[in-house]
């Protein structure tokens, strides 16, 4: 039952993760460390998605995205793809108990609400552009 | 495509369903050129039995603490195995196909990498 | 000097801190009802909250990843969207009763009707939000509540024959009690102990104050010293009930009672220093409650959250909170008896209790987050415990909920 399966090949350099484990799920923080969102799914290139011939190359993880792609996770539902906020990879800086970025905020989607929250709730409050004291 | 899509699809071997997708493993070479990490690129699938039987990776990362849950968890992660991806036939909806002579390895996470606690891990580096 | 005050503040807020009106009512009701006969709870529900905030405190500090980030990192997005459904409620459940609470106790200072206190209440929780920093917001609610040592005051006033309340404790059921009711004010006092709003507001408290490694010592001189003492704080409210209401069979029901002991053993002046405790000390829960609200959603779905930036670089967060208070402010302008609302949520506290310890104990164990300062054998050998106590609770509380009727 419990026989010992054998220890798999290891590729030379760089390093190996799991992606639910150290991916999916982990706060996304930009170069100041402002959190821009979480990693509510990976976009992965599918050269070859279907049967795959002997020769077939592994796909590549393209983009972080983020936005309600959450709900789909959950509910096994579709929303439109083109509505996801998408961070490529190239960005990524590091990868920890949160995902840093190497670019500021201000270069990533950050998604509509807040935007919106901000400029037309919450700057209009008086004290609402300064920081509590 | 979406990661997401394929966490928890049934896996077929032979027209025969092994388990489910359990996670996918990423091969993250070190830096190339313009970039500060490569490309992470699918190094193979991680396969449970149990639909919901792996509990953050306590089977994988070598991980015996809290000594008694470390324990339930990977039991009821038991018979997990990972699969290359050169041993897959079948990428994507509805489900990921293994070939028929696919070899079976063990899923744990090489000790060096992330989740295996032994990379230098900065105190406190990432607290803002 | 200056080190030492530091530390004796953060001690001293920890203990002021302590209280809410969950703590307050239901340990007073018990205290009228069966003595120091759960006293024991109260013990077993402090050193719980006691290890749960150390580990939660300790990832935060180590790792800068609040409570529920981590919940969402280490049980997907599906179980920890229950999750939040059901925290979320539960805190706003909990936010409700401590609005109520403050404007209860300043009906009683003021003799005008707590309902007309409710908008006053929740808009001065807002602005303290709103533009408070928050160490001032921390220390001065933490301070004030303080002067709810009163109640121990008054209990030594009062001269109760100790011998009674320690047999009190030692002995089980009242006679006239059934054992229902007895387990279900057990469960009740150990989610007013162990309130998973408490544990979200410490965490972020961490983040939102930049803790590192080198503030560990000083948590967990916070949680060990200050925790325990509101701990007394509890008994002591328990006890004056105990000594004053439970031989004239008045059950509590309303927050005049819960101070009546307090007046007949102190008079107006301790009366008027207890009033002023428990408007501090509910004042500041409806903070954490209202932040907590604010803090889980922000961190479920990564929007940018915290008081160290102004309302308009985390207007999600702060939008949240108000959406909050509106709804608790609507809940209690039906007239809804906020001392019920009171019982129920730290009832479902105690239900919701294991989805948020689980994540904090498993990731205190990573070294992925944690490095060196991962849960050592004792800690782990307490945490897993508490798990299993948690666990049991957790089962029984809703149960014990609808076969006492709430402990009628």
């Amino acid at each position: 039952m419990s026989r010992r399966l054998p220890t798999p090949p290891i590729p030379a350099g760089g390093r190996l993760l799991d992606a639910r484990l150290s991916l999916l799920d982990r706060q996304v923080l930009d170069v100041d460390g402002e959190p821009v969102g979480v990693v509510d799914d990976l976009e992965l290139s599918d050269p070859q998605a279907g049967v795959l011939p002997d020769d077939a190359v592994a796909p590549v993880v393209r983009h972080l995205v983020h936005g309600p792609v959450v709900l789909d996770r959950i509910t096994g539902g579709r929303h439109p793809r083109a509505h996801f906020e998408r961070i490529e990879w190239a960005a990524v800086a590091e990868i920890g108990p949160a995902l840093r970025l190497a670019v500021g905020s201000s270069r990533v989607p950050v998604g509509w609400l807040e935007d919106w929250l901000a400029r037309n709730v919450v700057a209009r409050i008086p004290g609402g552009r300064h920081v509590p004291r | 495509m979406f990661l997401g899509d394929l966490l928890g699809r049934p896996v077929l071997q032979s027209g025969r369903q092994v388990g489910y997708l359990a996670d996918v493993r990423l091969h993250v070479p070190d830096r190339s050129p313009g970039q500060r990490l490569g490309d992470p690129r699918v190094y193979g699938v991680v396969v449970c039995p149990r639909r919901t039987g792996s509990f953050d990776g306590y089977e994988r990362r070598g991980l015996d603490a809290p000594a008694l849950l470390a324990r339930y968890f990977r039991w009821r992660a038991r018979g997990s195995f990972l699969v290359l991806w050169e041993d897959l036939a079948h990428w994507g909806e509805p489900a990921v196909e293994l070939r028929p002579g696919a070899s079976r390895w063990s899923p744990e996470l090489p000790p060096s990498g992330p989740g295996r606690g032994r990379s230098p891990q900065p105190d406190g580096g990432s607290v803002d | 000097m200056k080190r030492l005050f530091a530390v004796a503040l953060g001690v001293l807020t920890a203990i002021g801190g302590f209280l809410d009106i969950g703590d307050i009512v239901t340990n007073a009701v018990v205290g009228s009802r069966f003595g120091w006969s759960l006293a024991w709870v109260v013990v077993l529900g402090v050193a719980g909250i006691c290890v749960f905030a150390h580990m939660a405190g300790k990832v935060a500090a180590v790792s800068g990843r609040a409570t529920f980030e981590v919940i969402r990192e280490r049980l997907g997005p599906r179980m920890a969207l229950a999750n939040l459904a059901a925290s979320f409620l539960i805190n706003l459940l909990t936010l409700t009763a401590e609005v109520g609470g403050i404007a209860l106790a300043l009906e009683l200072a003021s003799s005008v009707h707590y309902l007309l206190w409710i908008p006053i209440a929740a808009f001065a929780v807002w602005l303290v939000i709103w533009r408070v920093g928050f160490d001032v917001m921390e220390n001065v609610t933490g301070l004030v509540g303080l002067l709810l040592v009163g109640f121990a005051v008054a209990l030594f006033l009062l001269g109760p024959d100790w011998g009674q309340l320690g047999q009190q404790a030692l002995q089980q059921v009242p006679a006239d009690e059934s054992p229902a009711t007895y387990w279900f004010y057990a469960v009740a006092l150990f989610g007013a102990a162990l309130t998973p709003y408490e544990v979200f507001f410490f965490s972020s408290g961490a983040v939102e104050e930049g803790w590192t490694v080198k503030d560990l010592a000083h948590s967990r001189l916070n949680v060990l010293v200050g925790f325990p003492l509101g701990g007394l704080l509890s008994l002591a409210i328990a006890g004056c009930a105990a000594v004053v209401l439970l031989p004239r069979g008045i059950q509590v029901s309303s927050l005049s009672q819960v101070l009546l002991p307090v007046a007949e053993a102190g008079g107006r002046l301790l009366l008027v220093a207890v009033i002023l405790g428990v408007v501090a000390a509910t004042f500041g829960a409806a903070l954490e409650t209202t932040l907590s609200a604010g803090y889980t959603l922000a961190q479920f779905f990564g929007w940018t959250w915290g008081k160290f930036r102004a309302p308009a670089r985390a207007a999600r967060f702060h939008v949240t909170m108000m959406a909050c208070l509106v709804v608790g402010l609507g809940v209690l302008a039906t007239g809804v008896d906020p001392v019920m609302v009171t019982e129920v949520s730290v009832v479902f506290s105690a239900a919701a209790l294991p989805l948020t310890y689980l994540p904090i104990l498993i990731v205190a164990n990573d070294p992925d987050y944690m490095g060196r300062h991962v849960n050592g054998r004792w800690l782990n050998a307490a945490g897993q415990a508490y798990f299993g106590v948690i666990l049991v609770v957790s089962v029984a509380a809703i149960p014990l909920l609808v076969a006492t009727g709430v402990g009628r």
